[in-house]
């Protein structure tokens, strides 16, 4: 039977790993590297790796370990997947297909598009059709304003007018893999999932859905995929950056609670 | 002294080879990309991976080697052969993903969508375990409670005896569909055992030994 999946997302920039609140602020969180190794002991189920890199902010160069400073977006996948026997989702700033291979060729199985899904109406089907549906993860930013669901583009800077529904049925009749929303109002803040909407989107979509923003607790994993349980993963950023072991627990909890989740093993080799 | 093994991963334009080089080489395990018949001669071991489209991969296999030359190296000479994901499935006689297209005729049988209802959405994506397990030395420490990371649509059609004969191992994903065959030196899995954590690493393991 298939399982229940718990993704970590970290975030690049500018040549250093950061924690994301809001959209808008931004903690550096070391080197973009050594937290692989983390996640891959922990045996997390995936792991989606996005660059939210600011060419007007410099670049920060790290000598806190034995290793050669990844120039840019593309080396630091191509370092991380020499040691995650995981699938490995890369993303952020992808805007041609040419983005895409760069990444799928330096080891990445997947690839989130977000703003150019949006901009270029046939991408998703150019991606797709070139790549696979499989490993093309349309990931959509959102907001609630007036009680609507809004995506947003540009790092959740634009607002599209456009329907979270609307959208995401776009997404699908197009060729994407799998639907990957995001919260904005929740992101960083650790006050839980949106349970409403992603129980409203995963009752109505024919694709596997990943749902991010607002873990702050185990329980937030539990309760989520106890009330929605058509939701296929629950993902999240800083709770796995800050509590030792997190996607071990996570999963412990979560088979503890009969929740369809691989067994909890630490991954010690 | 044990002669360390000479493992050729089949050199042509596939993305996940530098994933299963890696996880080879984390079991302490060379790997040698190649397209070189030579090197296939002398290898003691091949694997053949695969992502992307039946078709795709058939036309890029195709455009790297001689299909006649490649088979006779890998009956012939009974080599251990390890196909994975679509490498599985194009060892088969014929796929049907985006149109009918002849295989590499390793394995009985022909790949086709898989058939689930609707709330079974595909492709099948995540972590799955096996079940039905026979045994077989490719599946050695492996038991129910082991996952493995699936990404496909298309499976082995198992409606053919000779096909049901091959499967050492199944998955359930709405339908019960092969995940591990294995017919004399060619064993195919539909996972990526590269991508399955310490599960996936104890199967590559087992080809090597085994």
């Amino acid at each position: 039977m298939k399982k229940k999946r718990i993704i970590p997302i970290v975030f690049y920039q500018n040549g250093a790993l950061v924690q994301t609140k809001s959209f808008s602020q931004y903690f550096d969180l070391g080197s973009p590297i050594t937290i692989v190794d983390r996640f891959n002991s922990w045996d997390a189920d995936e792991l989606i790796y996005l660059n939210i890199s600011d060419k007007n902010l410099p670049f920060k160069k790290r000598h806190d370990r034995n290793f050669e400073n990844p120039e840019n977006f593309t080396e630091v996948i191509k370092y991380v997947s020499k040691n995650a026997f995981m699938p490995l989702t890369a993303g952020g700033k992808i805007t041609s297909l040419e983005d895409i291979n760069n990444l799928l060729m330096v080891g990445a199985d997947k690839i989130v598009i977000n703003t150019v899904a949006y901009k270029n109406k046939k991408f998703i089907k150019e991606a797709s059709k070139t790549f696979g549906s499989q490993c093309i993860v349309v990931s959509i930013d959102y907001k609630i304003l007036n009680n609507n669901k809004i995506v947003f583009v540009n790092n959740g800077k634009e607002n599209t007018n456009t329907n979270l529904n609307e959208f995401i049925k776009f997404a699908e009749d197009n060729g994407a893999g799998e639907i990957l929303i995001n919260s904005i109002d929740r992101d960083g803040l650790g006050q839980g999932f949106d349970i409403k909407t992603i129980n409203e989107i995963s009752k109505s979509l024919n694709l596997p859905l990943i749902a991010a923003g607002g873990a702050g607790s185990i329980e937030d994993f539990v309760d989520t995929f106890k009330e929605c349980s058509d939701v296929d993963a629950l993902a999240a950023g800083n709770i796995f950056n800050f509590i030792d072991q997190s996607v071990f627990l996570i999963r412990d909890s979560l088979y503890k609670q009969k929740i369809n989740v691989r067994k909890p093993k630490i991954f010690d080799e | 002294m044990e002669l360390s093994p000479k493992i050729v991963i089949l050199d042509y334009k596939s993305g996940n080879i530098m994933s299963v080089k890696n996880a080879f080489k984390k079991l302490g395990f060379e790997t040698n990309i190649s397209k070189n018949e030579l090197d296939l001669q002398e290898a003691t071991h091949i694997v053949l991976v695969g992502v992307g489209s039946y078709d795709n991969c058939m036309q890029n296999l195709k455009e790297n080697f001689s299909l006649t030359n490649l088979k006779r190296i890998i009956l012939d000479k009974n080599k251990p052969f390890l196909g994975i994901c679509v490498g599985m499935q194009i060892m088969s006689e014929v796929g049907y993903e985006n149109k009918e297209y002849k295989g590499l005729g390793y394995l009985k049988g022909k790949v086709k969508k898989l058939q689930v209802q609707k709330k079974f959405r595909l492709p099948h994506v995540g972590w799955n375990n096996l079940t039905n397990i026979k045994n077989d030395p490719i599946l050695q420490n492996i038991d129910e409670e082991d996952n493995f990371y699936f990404v496909h649509s298309y499976v082995y059609d198992t409606s053919n005896s000779d096909m049901i004969n091959q499967v050492v191992a199944y998955s359930n994903y709405g339908a019960l569909f092969p995940s591990v065959v294995r017919k004399n030196n060619i064993v195919g899995v539909q996972f990526h055992p590269e991508k399955s954590q310490r599960s996936g690493l104890q199967i590559l393991k087992n080809f090597i030994n085994n």
